[in-house]
């Protein structure tokens, strides 16, 4: 007996085995795991997960693996954190973030990228790999390392120099592409149907590797002493994360761990990026956008794949969509940085930026229980963000120097200059 | 001659990864699907467009360049072009 039945369409319902496949053969429409979920609830239990490995393996029973023999490099379970003097400064009553910054390779991506290899390995894949803006990418070097199997990693040639130093640490075939995210997903789309048994986590083993972004909503809510939040905000890039932490809650009411509740979900992408976004605002389909500059590099996909997924879970559940400016995104890194010790890159301050625009527009109310989703770390970032601060000022090392440079009025911040 | 690769999510009507086709002069892709649709039957264009329009789940490129970005199933081709039909699937 599993707990997996089938791979689904979302979009015509075709069911298939659940092996690598990413597709329906009958509609083109994504694919998602179809669970049994009378069989989960019979097997599952708060006291199960809570004495369960502080990762995001103690949900294992919540994903699509059959296996134990994880790839685990002790990612999530991080810290459901209040955020006082944040809220404070948004305006909110109640703020809580999970700073998923501090993960094993510092972003969210580990994820999906815990569930897809250990998935890929369980399918018995010769190598993995992934077209990736840079976290992604870094991600699945690590994983590999870790399982010991070949990796082939697809990057833009344009990403921060901070990212492509950490992949190619670990040690993948990295494979830089004169073009943007899309032009390198195509192309990886196109190496996965030439190589069937290599698993790239974002494409072909696609239906396991979005499940990994439930355990997000998994650990706020039982950090919640097992209830939901009002209302949550996440980045869109494709807009597979913020339909699976929606996804997330939804699943665990259905199984009885947390109480029946209306989760509103918002999400957040850079102005110059947001086909989701924009697709909300406008109340329109979604549009590809071809040619874009942002700073936020990790959400800069202009045709997102499961875009129309997320901004069906935000409209369905009354939240709405934020598009902050790249200075805006800038000003945010530091108000995170500020009031709560949290250093993220602009993927965390665009979702910071989007919080402050949606409660300045009324879109989240005061008084509701909110958590924002800070996704990435700014050490990644460090050449973008760099040339907002001010360099400090060298003094002798004396006492006296030291008095002068400190009674003097300081402007700590440059003013930001966007290339 | 035009290279045409297809998806593996295409293989059950295709039976086949890849085909070409020589060109004697510019056509839409339109014609294109008309051509392949005359190769492996009504199915192919079933598969591939709802209502006269190319399906939302599936991406037409040319030489690497999504034909939404151009003139969609208007846009025309060389005989020297490479085509992609693939899956639109993409980011993390």
């Amino acid at each position: 007996m599993s707990h997996i039945i089938s791979l689904k369409c979302t979009h015509c319902g075709a069911e298939y085995p659940a092996t690598i496949q990413n597709t329906c053969y009958e509609c083109f429409g994504l694919l998602a795991v179809n669970y049994d979920w009378d069989y989960i609830q019979d097997h599952i239990s708060k006291e199960k997960i809570e004495s369960g490995p502080n990762s995001i393996w103690r949900y294992a029973d919540l994903l699509p693996v059959e296996t134990t023999n994880y790839i685990d490099l002790g990612t999530g379970y991080n810290r459901l954190q209040r955020a006082k003097h944040l809220e404070k400064a948004v305006g909110l009553d109640e703020l809580y973030l999970i700073d998923d910054s501090v993960n094993p390779t510092y972003s969210f991506k580990d994820r999906v990228t815990s569930v897809a290899v250990t998935k890929a390995l369980e399918f018995g894949a010769k190598a993995i790999g992934c077209a990736s803006t840079g976290n992604l990418a870094a991600s699945v070097g690590a994983h590999a390392a870790r399982a010991g199997i070949p990796a082939y990693i697809l990057i833009p040639s344009t990403i921060e120099l901070g990212k492509i130093t950490q992949i190619m640490i670990y040690g993948p075939r990295v494979i830089a592409i004169d073009g943007n995210y899309d032009d390198a997903n195509r192309l990886a789309n196109e190496v996965v149907d030439l190589h069937p048994d290599w698993a790239f986590v974002n494409l072909n083993v696609r239906p396991y590797y979005t499940e990994g972004s439930k355990t997000l909503a998994y650990e706020t809510a039982e950090q919640l002493n097992w209830s939901a939040p009002d209302h949550f905000i996440a980045p869109m890039a494709s807009g597979s994360l913020l339909s699976a932490i929606h996804r997330g809650y939804k699943e665990l009411m259905k199984i009885g761990l947390i109480p029946e509740k209306k989760v509103r979900a918002s999400g957040a992408q850079p102005f110059n990026c947001s086909p989701i976004s924009t697709a909300v605002q406008t109340q329109s389909e979604i549009i590809p956008v071809r040619n874009y500059q942002t700073i936020v590099h990790s959400l800069a996909i202009g045709n997102p794949s499961e875009g129309h997924h997320a901004k069906e879970a935000i409209q369905t559940s009354h939240g709405y969509a934020a598009t902050p400016t790249d200075e805006e995104v800038l000003d945010a890194i530091h108000l995170l940085a500020r009031t709560e010790g949290i250093f993220t890159e602009p993927a965390g301050g665009t979702t910071v930026a989007g919080l402050k625009k949606l409660v300045e527009e009324g879109y989240i109310e005061k008084d509701e229980k909110t958590v924002v989703y800070i996704t990435g770390n700014g050490l990644k970032a460090q050449d973008t963000i760099m040339r907002t601060l001010k360099q400090p000022k060298v003094i002798k090392p004396t006492l006296t120097n030291f008095e002068e440079l400190i009674n003097q009025t300081t402007i700590e911040k440059k003013e930001i200059i966007i290339a | 001659m035009v290279r045409i690769r297809f998806s593996q999510a295409l293989n059950r009507t295709t039976k086949e990864r890849e085909t070409t086709i020589k060109l004697t002069n510019e056509i839409t892709v339109r014609e294109l699907i008309n051509k392949l649709t005359e190769k492996y039957g009504k199915e192919l264009e079933r598969r591939l467009l709802e209502e006269g329009e190319l399906k939302r789940f599936i991406n037409i490129y040319i030489d690497g360049e999504d034909i939404r970005y151009n003139n969609k199933l208007e846009t025309t081709l060389k005989d020297t072009d490479e085509i992609s039909i693939l899956p639109a699937i993409s980011g993390g």
